[in-house]
C-alpha cells in the first residue's frame, strides 16, 4: 500500500512537471509573401504578392495572389530619407508593375512597402551590391576537364567598402540545351530519373563567397569556374551575380530546410526573410556575363 | 555559487602556477605526514583466479569491524586502522565465489594479501550476495558498471556492442537504430568523455556509426558515470564512460575466434615470463557479399571495410610495480560511386596508445602514471562532375596523467594532474583550392583533488575540486564537485550530488552517420561550454536479489558552442564566426528494478526526461526574429521503458530478450508553404516551408522486441564453442527515423525514412 502511495505520488509529480513545460506547435498561420529582385543598371522589377497555403494543399500562385494592395518602392539616400518613390499598379492578379521607370543603381538602398489592407503592411529594404565587370582571357572554346579551368577576374566598378564578405552566385546557362550532349554526371542524372534536359539548362552554383577565391590587392577577385557547373557541351553563358544580404540569407537558409546542413534530420527552421509584416524576398544584385564553348574530352568526340 | 566560483577564478588567473604547486604539495606531502601507524593495515590486489585479470570494484571487508574497501581501477585495495586481533577477511565480486580468509594482525603490521577470486559455478539459482560496501561502490550516484557478460548476452544488431548495451540503461538514449552514439541525460553525444585505458577516444564508431569500435572480446570492464561524476574526471559537460581493456590471461594461452555476418574477430592472450599480453583483431567481412551485389545492383559501395586492433602487454617489475602498454587502432574506409562521375569517399579512424605505470609506494599510497597518445582523423571527400569537395579534420592529443591515492583513516584522498598538448586541424577544400584552414595547438592542464570521507558507517562524502586550463583563449576554470551518500536503513540509501563541468570541444554532427562528424575546439572568442548538475537518488534492495534504484537530475548547459547550421560555406570566415552560442537545460527521473540472481536475471527501467536548447536566431516566431525559443533536440524522448531479461534454460542454453518503448523523437512539422515565382538563379522555383516551432511535433512511438538464444558446446573436443542466434525487431515494427519532404511535388510530399526491419543474425565463436 505504501509503495502504491509513492508510485502515485511519483506519477502526479511527473504529470505536473510535464504540464509545466509544454511545447506545442502554433499551427498554420497564413502569411503574406512578397517577391522582387532588383538588378543594378536595370529598371525596377515587378513585385509579386501572394499568401502562403497550408502545407498539405496544392500551391498555385494564381490561387494565392493578393490583389488590391498599395505598392511602392522608394529609393533612399544615405540618411534613409526617401529620394524617389515609385508607385506600383496591378499588372495581373498578384503581380504589380512600376508606374514610372527608375533605373536601379549599385550601392543604393531601396524600400518596398506593400499595404495589403488597413491592418497589414509588408515592408523590406535592400542595398544593391557593388557592380562588377567580368574580365578574363576566356578562350572561345575549352575542353571539359582537360583544359585548365576557366579563370575570370571580377573587377569592382568602385572600391567596395562593405565590411561583409562579398557573396556571389554563378549561373551557367546552356544556350543549346535541347540538342547539346550532356556532361557525364548530368547525363547519368537524366538516365536515372524522370528529370528533363531543361532542368539543367540554367545551372546555379549555390552560394560562393569571395573567400573561395583569390582576393587581390586592387580589390579584384580571380575565380575559377568549377567543372560541375557545366551540364551541357556547346555554347554556355557564364553569369556572375553579386548578391545582397537578403538573397544571401534566403539561399543559405532555404537550402537547408530539406537537409544538407549540420541540423538533425527532420529539424526544419524557417527561412530568414528580412521582411517585416510578412515573408518573402526583396533583394538585389549586380550581374555581368561572358560566353564560351565547351568541348567534350577527346575520348567522347572530336 | 557562480559568483564564488568567478571570484576564485579571477584570483587564480593571477596566481595559478603557485597555487597549483601548493595544492600538489599539500596533496602529496602534507597528507602522508599527518598519518598515524598505530594500527594494522591489509592491502593487496584482487584478481580473477582463472586468468589473473585484476578486478575493478571488488569489495574487501572485515565484517566484524564493518570496515572495508573496494578495489580501484588497478585492482588494488587497502583497509586501514585495524586494531590488532583475529579477523576474517572477505572478498566478493559479482559473478565470483566469495573469498574468506582468517588472519591474525599485530599492531603496526602491514599485511599484503593478494586475493584470487574463483569464478562462480554456473549452478542455477545461485544467489550472489553483495555486501553493503560493494553495493555502495557499484551503486554510487550516477554510476553504472556494465558487465561484459551483459554485453555478450543481450541481443544486439549484428554483433555484441558496448555502446548498444549502454543504450539500454535508463537515461541513456540512441538517436536511431543506426547510431551507437550515446545521448545521456539530455546531453548531446559529445558531452560524454570516452576513455579507453585512460586515453581519450574521439570517434569510437564503425560502419557509419552503426556500432562502437570497442571489441567486447577485448574488454574487461566498462564504467559509466551518467552524471555527477567526481573531480577525477573532466572535460565533458555530461558523463564519462571509462573502458578498460583486458590485461591478458596470466594463467594460460587462449585463442578465440568469432565469425559473424558483419565482421569476424580473433583474440589471443596469454602469460609470459614477466606478465601477460592480449591482442585482438576484428575486421569486416562484408566484401564478398558486396562483390556479389555489385553484379546485379547499382549503387553498391566499390570499397567497404573497417578493422580494429587492440593490444595490451603487462610487465610486472615487482610485486608493487606494474607497467603496461596498450594500443588501439581502427579505420573505416568506404568508397561509394553514386553516379557516373560522382563518388563519395569516407575515410576515418582512431589510434590510441597508452603506457601505464602503477606503483604501490606503501599500503597507504598508490600512484598511477599514464602517458597517452590519441589521434582521430576524418577525411570525407566528394567528387561530382570533375569538381572535388574535401574536408579534413584531425586531432592529435598527447598527454601525461598522474593519479595518486592516499588512504588515511576514513579518508581516501586522490589527487592528480592531466596535462597535454592537442594539435587540432580543420580544413575545407573546394575544387582543389583550400577554402578554410584552422590549426590550433593547445596546451591543456588539469589538476584535481578529492576526498572520499566516511565519517561513520552510514555516511560517505566525496568532495573535490578540479582546475582546468586551456591555452587557446587562455581559459582557466574551477569546477567543484560534491556527493553525499547516506545509509538510511539496511536496504535504503539516499544520495545527492552536485558538480560543475566544463567542455572545450564540440562535435559537429547531424546525428545521422558518424562518418561525417568532426570536432571543433574552444579558442579566443569561442569560450568553453559549462554547466551544473544536481542529482538526488535512492538505492534500495526491496527483496533479496532485487534492487530498485531511482535518480532525479537537473542540469544546465551554458555557452554551448556548435557550428552554425546556417553557415554553409566557411570560406573566408574567421574561426569564431562559424559558431553559434546557446544554452540549454535537462531534467529527468530514472528508475530501475534489477534482478541479479537466479535463472531469470535482468532489469526493467523507466525514464522520464526533458531536454531543451536555445540559440539566438533560431526557432523564433517569423514575426519576431529577436525572440529565440527553447526547443527539444531530435534525441529528446519524454518516456522510455526497457525490459531486459536473460533466462538460463539449461547448462548449455540461455535465452535473452530486450523490449524497448520510447516516446517518438522530436521533429518539425511544416505548417505552411510558398514558393518563388521569378527566382533569378536556375529555372526551378524555390519552395519554402513555414513552421511554427522547431521540433514541436513527435514521431510515432518507438518500440522494438529483440530475442537471442545462446548455445554452448565444444569444437570437436579442441575448445569451447558458442552459437548465438538473434532476431532483432521480432515483429518488424517499422519505427520512423525521420520524415523527408519533397518540395517538388504538388502538394509537397512527405516520405518516411524507417529504421531497421526484422533482422536475423548469428555468431559462432570458438575458444581454444
Amino acid at each position: 500500500m505504501r509503495r502504491l502511495y509513492y508510485l502515485s505520488l511519483l506519477f502526479i509529480v511527473i504529470v505536473i512537471v510535464q504540464s509545466c513545460d509544454i511545447y506545442n506547435d502554433t499551427g498554420y498561420e497564413e502569411r503574406y509573401v512578397i517577391e522582387a529582385y532588383l538588378v543594378d543598371d536595370r529598371p525596377l522589377p515587378p513585385v509579386r504578392i501572394s499568401h502562403t497555403v497550408p502545407a498539405d494543399e496544392i500551391y498555385r500562385f494564381s490561387n494565392t495572389a493578393v490583389a488590391g494592395a498599395d505598392v511602392s518602392i522608394s529609393q533612399l539616400d544615405a540618411d534613409g530619407s526617401v529620394e524617389q518613390r515609385i508607385t506600383y499598379s496591378a499588372d495581373s492578379a498578384g503581380v504589380y508593375s512600376p508606374d514610372q521607370s527608375l533605373i536601379v543603381q549599385a550601392r543604393h538602398t531601396y524600400r518596398l512597402e506593400a499595404q495589403i489592407d488597413e491592418e497589414h503592411t509588408v515592408t523590406a529594404t535592400t542595398t544593391v551590391p557593388n557592380s562588377y565587370q567580368l574580365k578574363g582571357t576566356v578562350a572561345d572554346s575549352v575542353r571539359y576537364q582537360v583544359d585548365p579551368q576557366i579563370e575570370i577576374d571580377l573587377i569592382p566598378d568602385q572600391p567596395d567598402t562593405a565590411s561583409r564578405q562579398k557573396q556571389f552566385v554563378f549561373n551557367l546557362i546552356a544556350e543549346n540545351y535541347e540538342k547539346a550532349p550532356l556532361t557525364p554526371f548530368y547525363q547519368d542524372q537524366l538516365d536515372g530519373d524522370e528529370t528533363a534536359r531543361s532542368d539543367f539548362r540554367n545551372n546555379s552554383s549555390g552560394l560562393v563567397t569571395e573567400g573561395n577565391f583569390d582576393l587581390r590587392d586592387d580589390g579584384s577577385i580571380r575565380i575559377w569556374v568549377p567543372w560541375i557547373g557545366f551540364a551541357f557541351y556547346g555554347p554556355n553563358k557564364i553569369v556572375t551575380n553579386s548578391i545582397d544580404e537578403n538573397l544571401y540569407d534566403f539561399i543559405r537558409t532555404q537550402g537547408i530546410q530539406t537537409g544538407g546542413s549540420t541540423l538533425s534530420p527532420g529539424e526544419i527552421p524557417n527561412v530568414i526573410y528580412n521582411v517585416d509584416g510578412g515573408i518573402g524576398i526583396f533583394a538585389s544584385m549586380s550581374t555581368d556575363t561572358l560566353s564560351t564553348y565547351l568541348l567534350p574530352p577527346p575520348s567522347n568526340g572530336p | 555559487m557562480y559568483s564564488i566560483a568567478s571570484a576564485i577564478q579571477s584570483r587564480l588567473k593571477h596566481n595559478r602556477k603557485s597555487l597549483l604547486l601548493l595544492f600538489l604539495f599539500l596533496g602529496l606531502v602534507v597528507a602522508p605526514a599527518i598519518s598515524q601507524d598505530s594500527t594494522a593495515t591489509v592491502s593487496g590486489i584482487v584478481q580473477d583466479a582463472s586468468n589473473g585479470e585484476t578486478l575493478i570494484g571488488a569489495n574487501v571487508v572485515i565484517r566484524s569491524l564493518q570496515k572495508g574497501a573496494a578495489t580501484n581501477t588497478s585492482g588494488y585495495y587497502t583497509i586501514q586502522n585495524i586494531p590488532a586481533g583475529d579477523y576474517t577477511i572477505s572478498c566478493s565480486y559479482l559473478g565470483f565465489q566469495t573469498f574468506e580468509k582468517k588472519v591474525s594482525l599485530e599492531a603496526d603490521e602491514s599485511l599484503r594479501l593478494d586475493i584470487p577470486l574463483q569464478p562462480e559455478n554456473r549452478e542455477l539459482g545461485e544467489i550472489v550476495v553483495q555486501s553493503e560496501r560493494q553495493e555502495r561502490e557499484t551503486r554510487s550516484i550516477g554510476r553504472t558498471e556494465i558487465q561484459t557478460q551483459m554485453i555478450q548476452q543481450m541481443p544486439s544488431v549484428l554483433q555484441a556492442d558496448v555502446f548498444r548495451s549502454a543504450q539500454l540503461l535508463p537515461g541513456v538514449k540512441a538517436s536511431s537504430d543506426f547510431s551507437s552514439r550515446l545521448y545521456i541525460r539530455g546531453g548531446s553525444s559529445d558531452q560524454t568523455l570516452i576513455l579507453l585505458d585512460e586515453t581519450k577516444v574521439y570517434n569510437p564508431s564503425h560502419f557509419f556509426g552503426f556500432f562502437s569500435t570497442f571489441n567486447p572480446d577485448a574488454i574487461k570492464n566498462v564504467r559509466l558515470y551518467k552524471g555527477g561524476y567526481p573531480a577525477k574526471y573532466g572535460g565533458r559537460l555530461g558523463s564519462v564512460m571509462a573502458i578498460y581493456n583486458k590485461d591478458g590471461n596470466r594463467k594460460e594461452r587462449h585463442t578465440g575466434i568469432s565469425v559473424g555476418l558483419l565482421s569476424s574477430s580473433l583474440i589471443h592472450e596469454g602469460p609470459y615470463k614477466y606478465g601477460s599480453y592480449m591482442i585482438s583483431f576484428r575486421r569486416s567481412t562484408l566484401e564478398p557479399l558486396l562483390a556479389g551485389l555489385r553484379q546485379t545492383q547499382d549503387n553498391i559501395p566499390s570499397k567497404f571495410y573497417f578493422w580494429d586492433l587492440n593490444g595490451k602487454i603487462n610487465f610486472s617489475a615487482s610485486q608493487d610495480d606494474k607497467l603496461s602498454l596498450s594500443f588501439y587502432s581502427g579505420t573505416d574506409n568506404v568508397g561509394f560511386p553514386f553516379a557516373d562521375d560522382g563518388k563519395i569517399n569516407l575515410f576515418y579512424g582512431n589510434q590510441t596508445l597508452s603506457a601505464n605505470w602503477t606503483k604501490i609506494f606503501s599500503d597507504k599510497l598508490f600512484a598511477d602514471l599514464t602517458v597517452t597518445g590519441s589521434r582521430y582523423f576524418n577525411e570525407p571527400n566528394f567528387s561530382i562532375g570533375g569538381t572535388t569537395f574535401r574536408r579534413d579534420n584531425e586531432i592529435g592529443d598527447v598527454s601525461v596523467k598522474l593519479d595518486v591515492q592516499y588512504f588515511l583513516d576514513n579518508h581516501q584522498i586522490e589527487t592528480g594532474i592531466w596535462s597535454g598538448y592537442m594539435d587540432f586541424r580543420y580544413n575545407n577544400y573546394f575544387d582543389g583550392q583550400q577554402t578554410f584552414y584552422q590549426r590550433l595547438e593547445a596546451n591543456y592542464n588539469n589538476w584535481y583533488i578529492q576526498d572520499t570521507w566516511e565519517p561513520s558507517v552510514r555516511w560517505q562524502i566525496n568532495g573535490g575540486v578540479r582546475l582546468s586550463h586551456f591555452s587557446e583563449g587562455d581559459y582557466l576554470n574551477i569546477a567543484p564537485r560534491l556527493s553525499v551518500d547516506y545509509q538510511l536503513t539496511s536496504n535504503v540509501r539516499m544520495q545527492a550530488a552536485y558538480g560543475r563541468y566544463y567542455q572545450y570541444l564540440t562535435l559537429v554532427t547531424s546525428e545521422a552517420f558518424s562518418g561525417f562528424d568532426y570536432w571543433l575546439t574552444s579558442d579566443e572568442g569561442v569560450p568553453p561550454a559549462w554547466g551544473d548538475q544536481f542529482i538526488l537518488g535512492t538505492k534500495t534492495q526491496p527483496f533479496e536479489g532485487y534492487r530498485f534504484d531511482t535518480e532525479i537530475y537537473y542540469r544546465t548547459m551554458r555557452d554551448l558552442f556548435e557550428q552554425d547550421p546556417f553557415v554553409n560555406n566557411l570560406a573566408g570566415k574567421d574561426y569564431d564566426q562559424i559558431f553559434r552560442f546557446g544554452k540549454g537545460y535537462a531534467y529527468g527521473l530514472e528508475t530501475q528494478l534489477q534482478k541479479q540472481s537466479g535463472r531469470l536475471t535482468g532489469f526493467a527501467s523507466y525514464t522520464f526526461s526533458r531536454t531543451k536548447r536555445k540559440f539566438p536566431g533560431f526557432n523564433y516566431p517569423i514575426s519576431d526574429p529577436s525572440n529565440a525559443r527553447y526547443y527539444p533536440p531530435k534525441y529528446d524522448r519524454t518516456h522510455d521503458i526497457t525490459f531486459s531479461l536473460t533466462y538460463q534454460l539449461s547448462d548449455r542454453w540461455e535465452a535473452s530478450t530486450v523490449f524497448s518503448y520510447a516516446t517518438g523523437q522530436a521533429f518539425t512539422r511544416p505548417n505552411g508553404y510558398t514558393e518563388t515565382g521569378a527566382f533569378p538563379f536556375g529555372d526551378a522555383s524555390r519552395g519554402q516551408l513555414t513552421v511554427g516551432k522547431v521540433n514541436a511535433a513527435r514521431l510515432p512511438p518507438y518500440h522494438r522486441l529483440d530475442l537471442s538464444a545462446t548455445r554452448e558446446g565444444t569444437f570437436f573436443g579442441m575448445g569451447e564453442a558458442e552459437w548465438k542466434f538473434q532476431l532483432i525487431n521480432v515483429y518488424s515494427r517499422r519505427n520512423v527515423w525521420f520524415y523527408n519532404y519533397d518540395l517538388e511535388e504538388r502538394p509537397i510530399e512527405r516520405s518516411t525514412v524507417q529504421m531497421l526491419p526484422i533482422l536475423p543474425s548469428f555468431t559462432y565463436s570458438v575458444d581454444f
